[in-house]
């Protein structure tokens, strides 16, 4: 019997985590973390009336830093599966069975989201310039080619759950995670996502940042 | 004695007298007062004698004792820059692994 557990890293989303948990539980998923980093507001305290089981960072570290929180506790609660899901509304509850299917069926190691494999609604800067780039950087850092290389909706097997420790805190770690299944020689493949954009999500700066810390990473 | 040289010296004490000082509070290690001491003890021999610098410049195969001590002076200053960057990287990782643990601890204890 797999064990999934759901990982979700929150950052001031209070106004969104209790649809995304009500969500999720409607769905019939019952094993849902929320990893509040740092937040400012209530998203913890909604999130644990929600039900969900809250790991709060008492600093914010960073949305890679949240992830691997998450991870970490599966591992000692003993799940076998985690799935890294959005806290923001943006991704689609629906789309978590049929990848845990995929995942199961294909006898993979990690599944990763894609929005460019179904038609979604992008922003044109988005579709046209950032998303190609951050393609281009996952190629160049990682050396794999995806139609998507900063989807936030991923699920890792035992496997991977056991082998990869997400060391960038920021918004690197999508390349990195990429690299680091490479490296393992996991076996992962992408599955379509739906992705509603309530808000613009990262833009150019963010961006930016993350190349810097993908050439930091090389030397430091 | 010209200006720029007692301005240094001033400098090169004061900040030989803050190291000592943070030393004495036990923020830092006998060896690391010991080596700034030998460093602002270096620089104020440069500058109470510039033309010492001929013999080390004629060791480096530079033209002046000027050029070499500002060729080393840049060389130790980005080794320095570099091993902060480095110290400050270590720290943050610490500060998320601590963040992790005291988030993981605290969802126990429930």
């Amino acid at each position: 019997m797999c064990m999934a557990l759901i990982i979700i890293p929150a950052y001031n989303e209070a106004k969104k985590i209790g649809r995304v948990l009500r969500d999720l539980f409607e769905h019939g998923f019952k094993d849902v973390v929320v990893v509040d980093d740092g937040s400012g507001d209530v998203t913890g305290e909604i999130a644990a009336s929600e039900g969900a089981v809250v790991l709060r960072h008492a600093l914010n570290r960073g949305q890679g830093a949240a992830l691997e929180t998450g991870n970490e506790y599966a591992r000692r609660q003993g799940f076998d599966t985690v799935v890294h899901f959005d806290a923001d509304n943006q991704h689609d509850a629906g789309d978590i069975a049929p990848a845990l299917e995929f995942l199961k069926v294909g006898n993979l190691d990690a599944v990763l989201g894609s929005r460019f494999m179904r038609a979604n609604r992008l922003p044109v800067s988005k579709r046209l310039l950032i998303l190609p780039l951050a393609r281009l950087i996952n190629f160049l850092f990682a050396g794999v080619k995806l139609t998507d290389g900063q989807n936030g909706f991923r699920i890792f097997g035992a496997a991977a759950l056991q082998k990869i420790r997400i060391e960038q805190p920021r918004m690197a770690h999508n390349s990195e995670i990429v690299g680091s299944l490479k490296r393992n020689n996991l076996k992962f493949a992408e599955v379509p996502v739906t992705v509603y954009y309530h808000e613009y999500g990262q833009g150019m700066i963010s961006g930016f940042r993350v190349v810097v810390d993908l050439v930091k990473s090389l030397f430091v | 004695m010209n200006t720029i040289q007692i301005i240094l010296m001033i400098f090169f004490a004061g900040a030989a007298f803050k190291a000592w000082q943070r030393y004495q509070s036990r923020d830092i290690t006998f060896g690391m007062v010991a080596l700034w001491l030998i460093f602002w003890a270096a620089g104020a021999w440069v500058v109470v004698n510039p033309n010492g610098t001929f013999y080390l410049a004629r060791i480096l195969g530079v033209a002046r004792g000027a050029d070499a001590v500002m060729y080393l002076a840049l060389a130790v200053l980005f080794f320095m820059v570099f091993r902060l960057l480095v110290a400050v990287e270590r720290l943050k990782k610490e500060v998320t692994e601590l963040t992790r643990e005291l988030a993981l601890k605290n969802a126990e204890k429930k």
